[in-house]
């Protein structure tokens, strides 16, 4: 008992104590924008500090004052709820002051104290250090993210840079609505979503993609703050299935979640020194000029047009200067991107000028320069296009102009154009094969070449007549056997002897005693000597004695004699 | 005896059923002039294009009406027709109105080229080949069987005259064979292949008159002045 009694009077003090302190209270809080207790953020990504006062007297003084927010930066603040309660006449007051802040920089941060003055009191609260990161938690294939990605980081003033923003969303997500990012002079549209998957951590996780082109105008360095995407999801439970379902029934199971990015940096830096002001960055392939018409009255509209083909900063080109001779006077029209024109990565641009001649003559419009900076090559470029010669005149001979440009009405239209009604069948074009009339074309050339392979041939043959002699005496001479033969004419064997050795030797004079002669040179024996003479008397006394009745075997003789002299003669 | 029947018989029916369709087609284009003459353009287009064999006459009506119906490119499609089926005796009338049509102003030589496309006209493609083939014979004799002085001069004179022929030749093939298409669409860009992914080589102003070289799917490879490329079929009259 006495024991009790002790414990009661050491605990009474205790309370006193407390219910005196407790009468006014202010506690810190800090949570991320989706009202979860955070101990680390990241760069650029908005938190929530939470100052809350609670005291049983009226709390009149303003708001309280938090120290260490002069690193941060503010995005809103104020009071957001007031709740008074009376219990058995016991009054109970409740302040709570919220600020969304965020911070441009890593380090560690200490939020706090908050001082609120009540009643002539100043009651300080606690103070919370929290951890600004460079970018946010690793990723959790199963957890909703949104990434925030540049490329390159590091650009030339005027180069493109790939803004993308992908989202990453988790188990039963649904995105309803996505903040853009921030950078002067980013007007080109975003285009998305695309969808696509990305290995993480051997996940294929599902994404969806935006994306943005931004052409720098200036150089720095530009930071682009976390994009924050509004979404969908089912509230975790610590109930059961059956418990949660019911409570989707009534709405309750989906909350709205924000989620921020990551920030991303880009460093811009100015163009190398050039003599020229120029402008346009990228990679421009080409650069042509036309105009219509060619020939124009003085004062009359001729367009000029110059089409530039490449990707780059399409919005910060400008329309070129014209470099126009004396007598031709410019102004610019219009500038417009070619939408017939289709490629993936290129795009063309047309700047469109009126000229006009104030004077009567032909005109050369000199080559028109663009100079850019080339990104693939990182040097200065340019590129011309050709001369064009117009003519202005002074009379209306541009006859095919006026009708152009001018409306004809219908009654005019049929004065003047008048039907044809002649000439109303196909004309049938006869022709030639196109191989046929090459081939044709080739004949006279095939004859005149006959012709002159067939002069070379006989002058050949008659500058080495003697020798083509020798080469076909024997030949020669079996053909003329073979007529003799076929006429059974005895009297032919001695001229065609003659016509051999005549042939066949250089001897000047030819007679019986000269082919003996002959012959022994080549190596003939004395018994086929005799025998030689023997057969060449009986083929003079065939040829030369009337009474000679022919020899059945003097023909196959002839012929043996031939088959000696081919083997024997050089 | 069999066969020369039969041979009879079938030029006597081939004559009869080609007067019969001519007659048609006669029929169609005097039907087609009567509408145009009262100004219904619609109906006599297509009465005009109703006739089977089409002839100057009848493409370069077919290209007034288009043009009386605000069809530009259509118009100088047929009117360009008209001119590939030509004769000196009214090449001149199309030809004035296709240039009346056509925007791009003639240059001095795009006017010689125009009068050696007229004079073209005057000998038949057939006639022109033959005619190449006897100078070409001639020039090569002069070259191989005179000598000295009287080989030049004379060389040089049917040489001449071998090149004035094949000039000509070439300018009616371009007139007779040549697919030609209009380009409907302002800024009509030229690619490199039958793709828009290639790089552009140029671009072409509406009313164009190009030669098609080579037919892609859904793309057309084409010649104009000195730009060659591909354009998508959507971007012509063909």
């Amino acid at each position: 008992m006495v024991k009790r009694i002790g414990k009661f009077i050491v605990l009474l003090p205790c309370i006193l104590f407390y219910s005196l302190f407790a009468e006014t209270a202010v506690k810190i809080h800090v949570t991320d924008v989706n009202g979860e207790a955070l101990k680390q953020a990241a760069m650029g990504v908005p938190f929530v500090i939470e100052i809350i006062v609670e005291s049983s007297e009226n709390i009149t003084n303003g708001t309280p004052i938090l120290s260490g927010l002069q690193h941060l930066h503010i995005e809103n603040q104020g009071l957001v709820s007031t709740i008074s309660t009376s219990i058995n006449g016991k009054y109970s007051n409740k302040k709570i002051f919220r600020y969304t802040v965020r911070s441009d920089k890593k380090g560690t941060f200490t939020i706090g104290p908050a001082a609120v003055v009540v009643n002539g009191k100043q009651i300080q609260s606690n103070s919370i250090t929290i951890v600004v990161s460079e970018s946010q938690q690793a990723r959790d294939t199963n957890q909703t993210q949104l990434q925030l990605r540049v490329e390159p980081e590091k650009v030339m003033v005027g180069q493109p840079v790939t803004i993308t923003m992908k989202f990453f969303p988790g188990p039963a997500t649904q995105l309803m609505e996505m903040s853009k990012p921030e950078l002067p002079g980013l007007t080109e549209p975003i285009t998305g979503p695309t969808t696509g998957s990305e290995n993480i951590n051997n996940d294929e996780v599902p994404f969806l993609e935006w994306k943005t082109s931004w052409y720098p105008d200036k150089a720095g360095s530009f930071a682009i703050a976390p994009i924050r995407a509004l979404y969908k999801t089912v509230k975790k439970s610590k109930y059961s299935r059956f418990v949660q379902d019911i409570f989707t029934m009534f709405d309750n199971g989906i909350e709205q979640k924000n989620i921020y990015s990551n920030n991303a940096v880009i460093l811009v830096e100015s163009l190398p020194a050039f003599e020229h002001n120029v402008k346009a960055v990228g990679n421009f392939v080409s650069l042509q000029a036309s105009v219509d018409p060619f020939i124009a009255r003085i004062g009359e509209g001729i367009v000029f047009k110059l089409s530039l083909v490449g990707s780059g900063n399409w919005n910060s080109i400008e329309a070129p200067v014209l470099l126009l001779p004396d007598g031709l006077k410019y102004y610019e029209s219009k500038q417009y991107m070619n939408e017939q024109y289709k490629h993936d990565s290129m795009k063309n641009k047309l700047f469109e000028y009126i000229i006009q001649g104030n004077k009567e003559g032909k005109y050369t419009i000199a080559s028109q320069t663009f100079y850019f900076y080339d990104t693939q090559s990182q040097q200065y470029k340019k590129m011309q296009t050709e001369p064009i010669t117009i003519t202005i005149k002074n009379d209306v001979s541009n006859q095919k102009q006026e009708i152009a440009a001018q409306p004809i009405n219908e009654s005019s239209k049929q004065s003047e154009f008048k039907i044809l009604e002649y000439s109303w069948q196909e004309k049938k074009t006869h022709a030639f094969n196109k191989f046929i009339f090459y081939l044709l074309l080739l004949i006279p050339l095939i004859v005149i070449g006959v012709i002159h392979i067939n002069n070379i041939f006989f002058r050949y043959r008659s500058l080495h007549a003697k020798e083509f002699q020798q080469k076909y005496a024997l030949k020669h001479a079996k053909s003329e056997l073979k007529n003799a033969l076929k006429k059974n004419n005895q009297t032919e064997l001695y001229s065609l002897f003659i016509n051999f050795f005549n042939r066949k030797t250089n001897l000047h004079v030819l007679n019986e005693t000269t082919i003996l002669e002959y012959l022994k040179s080549n190596n003939l024996s004395e018994s086929e000597l005799a025998a030689w003479q023997k057969f060449f008397n009986q083929c003079a006394q065939a040829a030369f004695d009337m009474s000679y009745k022919n020899n059945n075997f003097l023909f196959s003789e002839a012929e043996q004699w031939l088959i000696l002299f081919s083997k024997r003669l050089a | 005896m069999a066969y020369s029947f039969f041979k009879t018989i079938s030029v006597i029916t081939y004559c009869f059923f080609s007067l019969v369709y001519a007659g048609a087609d006669e029929e169609f284009f005097l039907q087609a002039n009567a509408q145009y003459q009262a100004g219904k353009f619609e109906s006599a287009l297509k009465l005009y294009e109703a006739v089977a064999n089409k002839g100057a006459a009848v493409w370069y009506n077919m290209g007034l009406s288009s043009y009386h119906l605000n069809d530009i490119p259509h118009a100088l499609l047929y009117l360009r027709r008209a001119l590939s089926q030509s004769s000196r005796f009214n090449y001149w009338t199309i030809k004035n109105h296709l240039l009346q049509l056509d925007p791009h102003q003639l240059s001095s030589l795009d006017k010689l080229s125009m009068y050696t496309e007229y004079s073209s006209t005057a000998i038949s493609y057939a006639w022109l080949q033959c005619i190449i083939l006897l100078f070409w014979s001639a020039f090569c004799i002069s070259l191989y069987f005179f000598r000295s002085k009287k080989r030049i001069i004379i060389s040089i004179m049917i040489g001449c005259l071998l090149l004035g022929a094949f000039v000509l030749l070439r300018k009616q093939f371009h007139l007779r064979f040549d697919k030609i298409a209009v380009v409907k669409k302002a800024d009509t860009p030229v690619y490199l292949g039958p793709n828009s992914a290639f790089n552009q080589t140029g671009l072409l102003q509406e009313r164009a008159i190009v030669t098609v070289l080579q037919e892609g799917d859904n793309w057309y490879k084409v010649r104009y002045n000195k730009v060659y490329g591909w354009i998508e079929a959507d971007n012509l009259v063909i």
